[in-house]
């Protein structure tokens, strides 16, 4: 059973087409980033799962039932903006979700200490700073102990500590089995942390799957040796090598298919060419990103 | 539905502008009870004393004092719900687990303590006007007429549904009270007695008009005018406009975006 099943949702405003027939299936202990320049309607789909945005048409499954409003008490959200109470406290605030979520009070000052708030807990939230707030919704996702975390840019606005404090919180919790879905700008924090990804721009999706999947869409390898310009021209126009590119010292070759770098050393030893540098390179989350981006609006 | 309330009890039991609300409506209504013993009016050289508070008229013209007050409370539910808008709280209630009619659900049973409360602060000051502050001992009387209680509580509960309709249709605060007055003090008004040709008779069944009508004003008796009695098609009328706006509302709720 998944945990999340999205098939074709859409929505639009106005004329503006914010999801377009979106499909995503998210497993049990996913680690699931979701990718996409601003308004690519990462939010909009997020907001539709969650109860808060009307979708147009398609579906969406919580835990393989038919969309319910108990489905999202078992969730933890933090979407986009904290909304609380101005002139309730943190304390409060946290009481008013544990009854709507009916899970009892008594991890609120375990987790207001887990997002380093505990000193500030008898104020009202009206009198926090930006992060403050931000990490009064987080200690509010984290509150039910819930089996899905769902996270909307939750390092927006929190300082270096409180960034860190974050990545850390979705590891211990995903290293628990919990699901986690982490919409997020900050791409090597997504590489790092998250085990699936997909990459929307304009209500669509470009790409999505296990992260390896995603970033192994082209690899390369770096080669050198002592004469660079013997192993340019033995490299050049082979089949299964792109392109040949000088980076410094070494040699950049874009690969088509999977990469085979003991193929090609002997290759190069059969042609008398000894390898000094050999790495097999994989395209950064942030290259892999810019670069879909950039060739959607180029076939747009 | 109760553990709804205890939901918006919750938001609301720290919060300072109830328990001012509530301070102002507690304080403010037995003093203008008291203010209007023996109230004399003088018209054009002819004296009038009226004593509100014999049995058995000392329910009608209570409720009918108390129904002016109750602006207060129309005014805090606008608050109440407009809040929810402004604050996106709305939007977090539902993202936490609440459907948007359980939503509804918590504000209409707080549309119901409100008017229960008001209902049994404003029976109990009857009563004590009706034994402390009447000119006959006419206690034999005192259970007469007390229907008008539960006109008061029909009325505002229709009042309160209304506020809670026009809150949340208009989100904002500013707006929704501008909104309510002109509707209520000006659109109707000018809909029932210059648009709607008398002759339909439709008039007094608007939803304001009616509502407005459900405690007939008991003082045109003194200076002469007809008897004022209530209409019991007019209460029916306004009891199904409470529904109507919970209805509509939640269909508003339901259908937008949050
Ligand atoms: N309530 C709304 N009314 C009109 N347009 C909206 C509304 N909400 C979102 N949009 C539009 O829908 C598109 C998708 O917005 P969305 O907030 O989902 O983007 P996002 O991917 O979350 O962006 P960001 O990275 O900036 O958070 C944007 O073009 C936005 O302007
Ligand atoms: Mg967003």
């Amino acid at each position: 059973m998944s945990t999340l099943e999205i098939r074709s949702l859409s929505k639009r405003f106005g004329k503006l087409q914010a999801v377009h027939s979106l499909d995503l299936t998210v497993q049990p202990g996913n680690i699931y980033g979701i990718l996409g320049p601003n308004g690519s309607g990462k939010t909009t789909t997020l907001g539709m799962i969650l109860g808060v945005i009307r979708p147009d048409t398609g579906t969406y499954q919580w835990f393989g039932q038919p969309e319910s409003h108990l489905a999202r008490r078992r969730i933890g959200v933090l979407l986009e903006t904290p909304n609380f109470y101005p002139y309730l406290s943190a304390e409060k605030n946290l009481q008013v979700v544990a009854s709507i979520k009916g899970c009892g009070t008594s991890r609120i000052e375990a987790v207001l200490k887990q997002v380093g708030l505990y000193e500030r807990r008898k104020t009202p939230f009206r009198t926090y700073s930006l992060g403050m707030r931000q990490r009064l919704a987080l200690a509010a996702a984290l509150l039910p102990d819930p089996e899905v975390l769902v996270l909307d840019e939750p390092t927006n606005g929190l300082d270096p500590q409180g960034i860190a404090d974050v990545r850390q919180i979705i590891q211990q919790t995903g290293q628990q089995g919990k699901t986690i879905i982490l919409a997020s700008h900050i791409l090597d924090e997504v590489e790092k942390i998250c085990t699936q990804v997909a990459i929307m721009k304009r209500g669509q999706l470009l790409a999505s799957g296990d992260i390896s999947q995603v970033l192994q869409a082209e690899n390369r390898i770096l080669v050198a040796s002592d004469n660079l310009n013997a192993l340019r021209q033995a490299l050049t126009g082979r089949p299964g090598i792109e392109t040949v590119r000088t980076q410094g010292a070494l040699l950049e070759l874009v690969i088509s298919g999977t990469p085979d770098p003991a193929a090609l050393n002997r290759m190069l030893l059969d042609q008398g060419i000894v390898l000094s540098h050999l790495q097999v390179q994989r395209k950064g989350l942030e290259e892999t990103f810019l670069e879909l981006v950039a060739e959607d609006v180029k076939t747009a | 539905m109760l553990k709804l309330l205890e939901i918006e009890l919750r938001k609301l039991l720290p919060y300072r502008s109830f328990w001012a609300a509530v301070l102002a409506y507690a304080l403010l209504m037995p003093g203008l009870f008291i203010s209007l013993y023996r109230l004399g009016v003088n018209v054009r050289g002819l004296q009038l004393d009226f004593n509100f508070y014999n049995f058995p008229e000392v329910w009608h013209n209570t409720t009918f004092i108390a129904s002016w007050f109750n602006i207060l409370l129309y005014f805090f539910v606008l608050l109440v719900v407009t809040n929810e808008y402004q604050f996106r709280t709305v939007r977090q209630n539902v993202i936490d687990g609440l459907s948007r009619w359980q939503y509804l659900g918590g504000k209409v049973m707080l549309m119901l303590l409100f008017a229960i409360g008001s209902t049994a602060l404003v029976s109990v000051l009857g009563w004590l006007c009706g034994m402390f502050l009447s000119e006959t001992q006419n206690t034999a009387q005192m259970f007469v007429k007390t229907e008008y209680i539960g006109l008061y509580f029909v009325q505002l509960l229709g009042y309160l549904s209304f506020a809670l309709l026009v809150g949340t249709l208009v989100r904002k605060q500013g707006m929704s009270i501008v909104i309510f007055l002109g509707y209520s003090l000006v659109f109707e008004t000018i809909l029932r007695y210059r648009i709607l040709p008398s002759e339909w008779g439709l008039g007094p069944y608007l939803p304001l008009q009616a509502l407005g009508a459900v405690i007939p004003n008991p003082l045109l008796a003194s200076f002469g005018g007809p008897p004022a009695n209530y209409d019991l098609k007019i209460v029916g009328v306004s009891a199904a406009y409470s529904v109507l706006f919970i209805l509509i509302t939640g269909f508003v709720l339901n259908r937008r975006d949050l």
